[in-house]
């Protein structure tokens, strides 16, 4: 398949997809070419590589310089994602199910050399090797090898089957062998990325001056020659929001990634700017330390979670830009059980159970609430479950700590509640926040959350084959979940894109990665 | 006492006794926010309605219209809904506005200045105390201790305070405790060089030579004799450094580093509103002048009980 | 040298106190991403940060004496380069913040005197001491909201316009002059009421003397033996003094820059700290010490040959 037919196929699942954000209204006259994009942000890149970086406004733009073999798109409520081909032009699995073998299609780095399997190949040592310390090495999990068949065709070989093969295979940029190489692995997180200035994307790095300003300049030897459209892209960075959005209406600034919700209606009033708001595979919770009684008892969980009313603090604090979270599998996902819907508001029945287990005027049950500093929508959500729970006889008081100091509270066991959140990036990690083999110390399950039914229908999960096994047993765990309620479930808040006038065609539709559709921006003149 | 001076005492004693008697006043609890829609950010000296319903829950709403006998329809923010015509409406004037949760200002201003006020007053105090024992052991001692503990204090001046303030309270777990005791121990230096300053003076006179002759140690020295004739710099100093202290912690509040919310602190809400200069100027506007209020009423306190004027170009500003 | 003796005393002191607070490179990791715990203990690793801390500061302390500074985590350069970013920025901030203050101080200074205990005294008094009290991380969010937002005079951020390195030299320069011109005025402004104090008294004494005196019996003008006679007396200590708070200007640049976006030493310092990038802790630490004891040194220097009366009047009250 030739790349432009890919690209048309792409082209039209993305069409046919119903992707996540609302679509950008202001869709193309024609695309004018030239100009430069001015994009926001408040953090400053910390490495030009990926596997060293920590910090997503790097992440986000090195995805745009070392393109992947192929990109996950945005249809990923009713099945797994499709791709569609980057840097890889087809693919196919071996009959036994653990083979999987890519096509590349004839790109080149910007310094003329050819993309060659090699080039995966070292990408994938360099992905696995100690030294380097990749944090996002656990999608390679499965894979034994990753073989040269020839230049352009590459093998990845597993040691079992399960839905999100192509997805752990091909996570991470890939990256040039010949000038990477120069680095031995030991190096890597002590060189100075920013002088390395080659590419297979639409876009370059051509200059950082460090707290300031991020340049990218158009790839002349990108395999798509008509894009981008625009000549450069600059990085603004500006830790301070407010002042970012009134750069935004004055027009110096034509895109800002993550503005509060607080702010959307103000913006959206302002004339030529348009609010994009997207779904970030993230939900917030409580999590009740499962090792203190009474949190160690479902039905008072449950009867906690029936007191607070979410949709209020999703209507109130997120005004409105986010969803009830019914439990760990994101509502835009296809794991998610549609017929699974969170527990209801019903204070009335809260109060029956608490009665029942003893807690009452003369009695009520103490709870301290801790969340991380810094954070102030998280900060106003305790302040709202203090209240809330206030009417069903429940104390709260709500304690800010940093978020280290909150990590080791946690991990000691030494607190009654948490406000916390998990983000995910392409697969959804349950047993190593549910799995009883995950309790502290040192696992991910904070809550020393231990249920023998769920760590059984999670093995099940962990040998599920294809995606509709894995659906069922994702239900199942779920369902569980919900009845357990290890966490109080509270929403899924969406992120926001604004964007100014001068900026057209801005389309947020693939998870997690705001800038992935940058080189179809263009600027109206 | 100059005009000024009293003015300034008054200023101070009103913010405290404020300060004091806050959980008494009749003042929202700061922390709680009644509805995010409705009283989100309120200007100053503008109104809302308070509805009780028979069933005894409160909602709030920006206007009430009520036709006769029929239900009260109440808006709130953009939409109208229709309440029991049972309910009670009553209005609610915010003086200072609202912040962005709905929560009101003064009430959030009052109790901030309990934490400022007393984080400021408390680091003041450890200051002037460790500065008073280190200039009078300076000063009486003589000798090898004065040059040392001189020295120590010419170094103490020459450290970058707030880089160190900002290093050590972002490092360990912000609190007050924290906030007090690295404020104190940063400014500590200049009590001690006036301390000494005075005691040197002091020395030469006769009562204190007929102390010393008298077998007195230094320490009684110290307490009987000298101090209560530095009383009048010591004081001066205290309110100096109490201005200061107040500031310093609204720097540290303000760059997230002060006493953790959700206790509301001066520097804490100029923080929150610095993100909302544009639409709600009056979440940063008025606790700056709260606390520069506070700091020039220390200043006038301080000017008239010296007197005259003082210079102190190597003072480093928060 | 007593300067070199501090300087590794404050950093020492510095080094134990990051130590020994909990946290590491690790924490750069955002803690919403569940990650397997050997990540953790791999990245620690890496980064060689398991090592025992003695061990860490031996190597830190050999490789900083020959110029190494270690790698910044948080920037991906060597800290070394990452400061030499950022030091010509501060400088040029604190530089022109002291022109602002002398500029200004002066200016302050000599309104006090051209009639005194006239309105303009009072007037400037009251401006004076209310530029000294007010906090200086809110006056920046005021110019900014004043000066920036409502009426876009100044650019609220950042060091230069974008595209502007493409920009011929004189361009570039007044560009940055542009940016730097709110910043540099809200820093200096507090100094500068400070100066004007001193400027007062000194022009007060000199006015005293003998050969003012003459020239006002040969019927000079009062204002031209304000500007000729006494402020070329006074002139000498005055730019002297200003030096001395230079220091204090580059400690109290850290707020500034870093409601600005001025990406200078004390934004760095911040970020570095939020950040646990230990070694641009350390390094912006010893480099904002070395210029202040530098600066301190130099000023003495300065006053003590400019004018030895004055020698002992900065440190002690008048």
């Amino acid at each position: 398949m030739s790349l432009r037919g890919a690209a048309l196929a792409a082209a039209i699942v993305l069409a046919t997809a119903c992707g996540h954000g609302e679509p950008q209204a202001k869709a193309s006259a024609a695309a004018q070419r030239g100009g430069t994009l001015v994009v926001g942000a408040i953090t400053d890149a910390d490495a030009w590589n990926e596997y060293v970086s920590q910090q997503t406004t790097a992440i986000n733009l090195l995805r745009r310089i070392y393109l992947r073999l192929a990109q996950e798109q945005g249809d990923t409520k009713d099945h797994p994602p499709s791709f569609a081909p980057l840097l890889a032009s087809s693919w196919s699995f071996s009959p036994d199910g653990l083979t999987l073998t890519m096509k590349l299609g004839s790109h080149a780095w910007s310094d003329g050399a050819p993309v060659t399997a090699r080039d995966v190949r070292y990408t994938w040592t360099a992905q696995t090797s100690p030294d380097v310390a990749w944090t996002g090495v656990s999608s390679k999990e499965r894979i034994k090898d990753v073989h040269v068949v020839d230049d352009t065709t590459i093998a990845f070989v597993f040691d079992r089957a399960y839905p999100e093969m192509l997805a752990d295979a091909i996570e991470g940029g890939i990256v040039p062998e010949h000038v990477f190489g120069k680095v031995p692995f030991k190096e890597w997180r002590t060189y100075d990325w920013s002088t390395v200035r080659i590419g297979s994307g639409p876009f370059l790095l051509s200059s950082w001056t460090p707290g300031e300003e991020i340049a990218l300049a158009r790839n002349p030897g990108y395999a798509d020659g008509k894009l981008p459209y625009v000549d450069a892209v600059v990085v603004r960075i500006v830790p301070d929001i407010g002042n970012l959005e009134t750069q935004l209406l004055a027009k110096t600034v034509d895109l800002i990634d993550g503005v509060p919700a607080a702010d959307a209606k103000r913006l959206a009033a302002s004339p030529g700017v348009t609010l994009v708001p997207y779904d970030n595979p993230m939900f917030d919770y409580i999590g009740w330390n499962g090792t203190k009684p009474p949190f160690d008892d479902p039905a008072v969980r449950r009867a906690l979670t029936l007191a607070i009313d979410r949709q209020a603090i999703v209507d109130d604090l997120l005004f409105g830009y986010g969803r009830v979270s019914a439990g760990p599998l994101l509502s835009s996902w296809w794991p998610a059980d549609a017929t699974l819907s969170p527990w209801p508001y019903d204070p009335r029945e809260a109060i029956r159970i608490l009665a029942a287990k003893g807690y009452g005027p003369g009695h009520p049950l103490e709870v301290e609430l801790m969340s991380n500093a810094g954070n102030r929508t998280r900060e106003a959500v305790a302040v709202k479950i203090q209240e809330q729970l206030a009417k069903v006889g429940v104390q709260v008081t709500p304690r800010t700590l940093e978020m280290r100091a909150l990590r080791e509270a946690s991990a000691a066991g030494k607190y009654d509640a948490y406000l916390g959140g998990w983000r995910f990036s392409g697969k959804l990690d349950l047993k190593g926040i549910f799995g009883s083999a995950s309790r502290p110390p040192g696992g991910n399950n904070v809550v020393a959350y231990a249920s023998r039914e769920t760590d059984r229908l999670i093995e099940a999960l962990g040998t599920a084959p294809d995606w509709r096994t894995a659906k069922a047993a994702y239900a199942g765990v779920a369902r569980q979940l919900h009845d357990d309620q290890p966490y109080t479930f509270l929403y899924e808040a969406k992120r926001l894109v604004a964007v100014g006038p001068r900026a057209r065609d801005v389309v947020v539709d693939v998870p997690a990665d705001p800038l992935a559709r940058l080189e179809r921006i263009w600027i109206a003149r | 006492m100059t005009r000024a001076a009293r003015l300034g005492t008054a200023v101070i004693g009103i913010w405290v006794a404020v300060a004091v008697a806050a959980p008494v006043l009749p003042l929202t609890d700061p922390a709680v926010q009644p509805d995010g829609v409705a009283l989100r950010t309120l200007p100053p000296l503008t109104h809302a309605w308070e509805v009780r319903l028979p069933d005894g829950t409160i909602r709030y709403a920006n206007e009430v219209r009520r036709e006769g006998t029929g239900p009260i329809a109440a808006r709130r923010g953009e939409t109208w809904s229709d309440l029991p015509a049972e309910a009670q409406v009553r209005k609610r004037l915010f003086v200072l506005g609202t912040d962005l949760f709905g929560r009101d200002l003064l009430s959030r201003l009052v109790w901030g200045a309990r934490s400022s006020l007393l984080a400021g007053g408390l680091a003041a105090a450890v200051a002037l105390l460790l500065g008073t024992t280190i200039g009078l052991a300076a000063g009486l001692a003589g000798g090898v201790t004065d040059r040392v503990l001189m020295r120590i204090t010419d170094g103490a001046l020459a450290v970058p305070r707030l880089f160190l303030l900002v290093l050590l309270a972002a490092l360990y777990r912000p609190s007050l405790p924290l906030a007090v005791l690295t404020i104190g121990a940063t400014s500590w230096m200049v009590a001690a060089r006036l301390v000494r300053g005075e005691v040197l003076t002091l020395s030469g006179r006769p009562f204190v030579h007929a102390a010393r002759s008298a077998g007195a140690t230094p320490v009684r020295i110290a307490l009987l004799h000298v101090l209560p004739a530095i009383g009048t710099l010591v004081a001066v100093e205290a309110s100096l450094r109490f201005g200061q202290s107040v500031l310093l912690e609204g720097s540290l509040s303000f760059l997230g580093l002060g006493v953790p919310p959700p206790t509301p602190t001066w520097g804490g809400l100029i923080a929150e509103g610095r993100d909302r200069l544009l639409d709600a100027w009056w979440i940063a506007t008025l606790p700056g002048i709260a606390l520069a209020g506070v700091v020039v009423a220390t200043q006038w306190i301080a000017d008239g009980v010296r007197g005259d004027i003082v210079i102190r170009p190597r003072e480093e500003r928060p | 040298m007593a300067a070199v003796l501090l300087a590794s005393a404050v950093l020492t002191l510095t080094f134990v106190l990051v130590e020994a607070a909990p946290g590491s490179a690790a924490d750069l990791i955002p803690a919403e991403r569940p990650l397997p715990p050997e990540a953790r203990a791999r990245l620690e690793a890496a980064y060689g940060l398991d090592r025992p801390p003695l061990a860490r500061y031996g190597t830190w302390l050999s490789c900083a004496v020959r110029g190494d500074l270690g790698w910044s985590i948080s920037r991906g350069r060597p800290v070394a380069v990452v400061l030499a970013g950022a030091l010509p920025a501060t400088l040029l901030l604190s530089g022109l913040a002291l022109l602002v203050q002398i500029g200004l101080g002066v200016a302050l200074g000599t309104l006090h005197v051209v009639r005194p205990r006239g309105p303009f005294d009072h007037a400037a008094g009251v401006l004076g001491l209310s530029l000294a009290s007010i906090p200086t991380f809110w006056l920046a969010l005021m110019a900014i909201l004043a000066l920036s937002y409502r009426l876009p005079l100044f650019p609220p951020s950042s060091s230069r316009s974008i595209g502007a390195d493409a920009w011929p030299l004189a361009a570039r320069a007044l560009d940055t002059l542009w940016h730097a011109a709110l910043p540099a005025t809200v820093l200096g402004l507090g100094a500068a009421a400070a100066l004007a104090r001193y400027v007062r008294a000194g022009l007060l004494r000199a006015l005293g003397e003998e050969f003012v005196r003459a020239a006002r019996a040969r019927g000079v003008p009062p204002s031209r033996l304000v500007t000729r006679h006494a402020l070329r007396a006074t002139l000498p200590p005055v730019v002297t003094l200003a030096g001395v708070s230079l220091p204090a200007l580059v400690s109290g640049s850290l707020v500034v820059e870093v409601v600005f976006g001025w990406p200078g030493m004390g934004r760095l310092a911040y970020d570095a700290v939020v950040a646990r990038d230990l070694p641009v802790v350390l390094a912006t630490v010893l480099v904002a010490t070395v210029v202040v004891v530098a600066g301190s040194l130099a000023a003495d220097l300065g006053l003590a040959w400019a004018d030895p009366r004055a020698r002992g009047a900065v440190s002690e009250p008048a």
